[in-house]
């Protein structure tokens, strides 16, 4: 077999046993890697109605066809599991190094299952796997977890690791890999903790050959070259941050917990302000040509901090509290990804819990001399100490938007910022239709990448400002694209460089697997994974009433920005969802008739 | 460039911001103006974006690059009727991230 495997490793961590578990031809081909592959296996190895945090929740590392043929952005690799956040599918991103060790150690995934009885690293090695007593790291962070590995096993292995968030079970704890790097969404690093899983080194050199290797390196210099144009340059140049100074303008930029889609200090924060007083070095994942990673230091005279600054962290530690320091977001963004949380969900939680003190919801009594007051960056990395340690206050926010406001109550669910559990990305719906859609609607919960459903709205293809059921077609046409990237694995931002995707990924397809995927059997795969997806939440528990947008952005209009008094209404919503229902087939409750599994051939 | 003139803020934003070092340029266009008489405008005003922003041709900007008025409408082929004081953005088609 080129460009797989055909097999994946599955560790049992009750019994500190572990086996090769076969995958056929055919699953490759129909899920592909990365995200597809990720799901069809948490369909397969996740048993119903789990408890996300006990040892039944098969936590996953899933590889891809194209990683290893250095074609460029292809070093990523897919996390999924249940998400403890959510109750829904968990699926995540990372990328670099790690990538390429996952394939020569564990084949085309790894599935973790069972708990481990005390802290424990995994070292894996050609599908060998070790059980290691990992106590003298407990309470470690992220980087040096990584760097004590590395020293004890030496510098080749590549290292997945949680921080204090993920082994106290923050519930968007994040794993990191490759220096910083994190899958950070859906709370992965908690299943990770909870599986009382430290680390995972990966080391190995088996091989999965490329079909046509003078193919495939024709096609990377191809490829490469065109990385290098007009078509990445936003990436390459001052990176996602360069959003918020647009996104300000636009009237898109959730600010003060979505209060406001504007943010009067943008300015002081914006990515051409980053870059120009705080850019240390731009940097690159393995195997990228694009460079995307913006190291950020900060300049106050203090502690010199640094580390990758993305728009989505810089949005969520900065105007969505309401704070304009570059330098408590830069110090803020560096705290998470040492501790392993997300920062969207950290951000956002905290911007939650600030409004319930704005509002008198929380007070002194509750917050232990902390302040939350929307604008303070003085306590920001304190709170964020506090909810890795999970203690104070902390321990309330580590379980993130939805179950606070539901202990907390006296109306805190209104501006709880969330869909499904997951917290909202930097983008404000009630100015972006179509993204308001894809937010409701992705499995995953409130996520801009998996729909890309914002691309119809910011490039004009659609009235940004008004709603129509055919906005239903764009999403799942831009879902089903999201889903094939995700899974091959190319990075989002190569997107703009491929003359046509379809064609030229089932090109490279082809080329490392030697079969003979045509571009409409790669479309297909997008929407059978997509199904596949809604097929697991709906097992878990889903229903109609989940395909929601928070109180606030149904309720509220936007009071700034450049057309003040917009809103979306439920029944402007719900247009949409149905718009989007009929477009994949599925009944008007949402849900997957029988002829469709038939017809994507998912058996159930 | 035919009827009245009318002067009009171009805003820049990341990369194109950084290269020119300027927020935003003055340009004097038509007030039924088209992509080509902006991208022309521009091309006068800044050279340097040529081939980059503007297409070689100066008869429209490049596919990487979206015009959108006041943050509202995007720009299309057809006319655009601009007012003294009208802000147009030019946008990376990179979207999101």
């Amino acid at each position: 077999m080129y460009g797989y495997h055909g097999k994946v490793l599955v560790v049992d961590l009750n019994t500190e046993s572990y086996r090769w578990d076969v995958v056929s031809e055919e699953i490759l081909r129909q899920y592909i890697g990365g995200i597809g592959l990720g799901t069809y296996l948490l369909y397969k190895y996740c048993p119903e109605k789990v408890d996300p945090l006990s040892g039944d929740n098969p936590l996953i590392f899933a590889g891809s066809p194209l990683v290893g043929s250095r074609l460029t952005t292809s070093s990523k690799f897919a996390v999924v599991s249940k998400s403890p956040l959510t109750g829904f599918i968990a699926d995540s991103l990372s990328s670099s190094y790690l990538a390429d060790e996952i394939k020569k150690s564990c084949g085309d995934g790894l599935v973790l299952v069972g708990k481990s009885e005390n802290l424990t690293f995994l070292h894996i090695e050609n599908g060998s796997v070790r059980f290691l007593d990992a106590s003298h790291l407990a309470g470690m962070n992220t980087f040096k977890t990584e760097e004590e590995i590395k020293r004890s096993l030496g510098s080749t292995v590549r290292v997945a690791s949680i921080g204090l968030a993920g082994e106290n079970q923050v519930l968007y704890a994040s794993i990191a890999n490759d220096g910083g790097r994190q899958a950070g969404r859906c709370g992965l690093g908690a299943v990770m903790g909870s599986k009382n899983i430290k680390a995972v080194a990966f080391q190995g050199d088996m091989k999965s050959p490329i079909f046509d290797p003078e193919g495939i390196e024709i096609l990377r210099r191809d490829l490469s070259l065109r990385s290098l144009g007009p078509a990445t340059e936003k990436y390459r140049d001052v990176g996602t941050v360069a959003n918020v100074s647009l996104f300000n303008r636009l009237g898109v930029l959730p600010t003060k917990n979505f209060q406001r889609s504007t943010f009067d200090n943008a300015d002081k924060i914006s990515g051409e302000e980053l870059y120009s007083n705080h850019l240390n070095k731009s940097a690159h994942c393995a195997n990228c040509t694009i460079g995307c990673e913006k190291i950020m230091v900060t300049n106050d005279g203090g502690e010199k901090k640094g580390g990758r600054m993305e728009y989505e962290s810089l949005f969520a530690l900065g105007p969505l509290c309401n704070i304009d320091d570059p330098n408590i977001v830069i110090r803020s963004s560096r705290l998470c990804d040492e501790l392993g949380m997300d920062t969207i969900s950290s951000g956002a939680t905290i911007a939650w819990a600030m409004e319930c003190f704005e509002k008198g919801i929380l007070n002194g009594d509750d917050l232990d001399g902390v302040s939350l007051s929307f604008s303070n960056s003085e306590d920001f990395l304190h709170i964020l100490n506090l909810i890795a340690q999970r203690k104070g206050i902390g321990d309330l926010l580590s379980l993130g938007t939805k179950r606070c406001s539901e202990i907390v109550g006296n109306g805190s669910e209104d501006w709880a910022m969330h869909v499904k559990g997951l917290e909202m990305p930097g983008y404000e719906p009630r100015a972006l239709k179509t993204l308001a859609l894809g937010l409701a609607i992705t499995p995953r919960g409130a996520c801009h990448n998996r729909s890309s459903a914002y691309e119809a709205d910011l490039s004009g293809q659609v009235d940004r400002f008004t709603v129509d059921e055919y906005r239903g077609d764009i999403t799942a046409t831009s879902e089903d694209f999201s889903a094939v990237l995700d899974s091959l694995i190319w990075c989002k931002f190569l997107r703009k460089a491929f003359n046509d995707f379809y064609q030229e990924s089932a090109d490279a397809y082809n080329l490392v697997t030697g079969w003979d995927m045509t571009p409409d059997e790669l479309r297909t795969c997008g929407e059978r994974i997509n199904n596949l997806k809604k097929l697991f939440n709906i097992r878990e528990g889903w229903s109609r009433s989940d395909d929601t947008l928070p109180p606030r952005i149904l309720k509220e209009k936007l009071p700034d920005g450049v057309m003040p008094g917009a809103g979306l209404t439920s029944d402007e919503l719900s247009l949409m969802i149905e718009g989007y229902y009929k477009a994949r087939g599925w009944t008007e409750d949402g849900l997957i008739p029988e002829y469709k599994l038939v017809e994507l051939n998912i058996a159930d | 460039m035919a009827g009245s003139v009318v002067p009009v803020t171009l805003e820049l934003y990341g990369a194109i911001r950084l290269k020119v070092n300027r927020k935003h340029l003055d340009l004097m266009l038509p007030s039924n103006a088209t992509r080509s008489d902006i991208a022309q405008e521009l091309a006068r005003v800044c050279p340097l974006l040529i081939g980059h922003v503007i297409r070689d041709d100066l008869n429209d900007i490049t596919d990487h690059y979206a015009l959108n008025l006041n943050g509202v409408e995007f720009l299309d082929d057809s006319v655009c009727t601009l007012a003294p004081s009208d802000s147009i953005l030019l946008i990376s088609n990179q979207a999101g991230g």
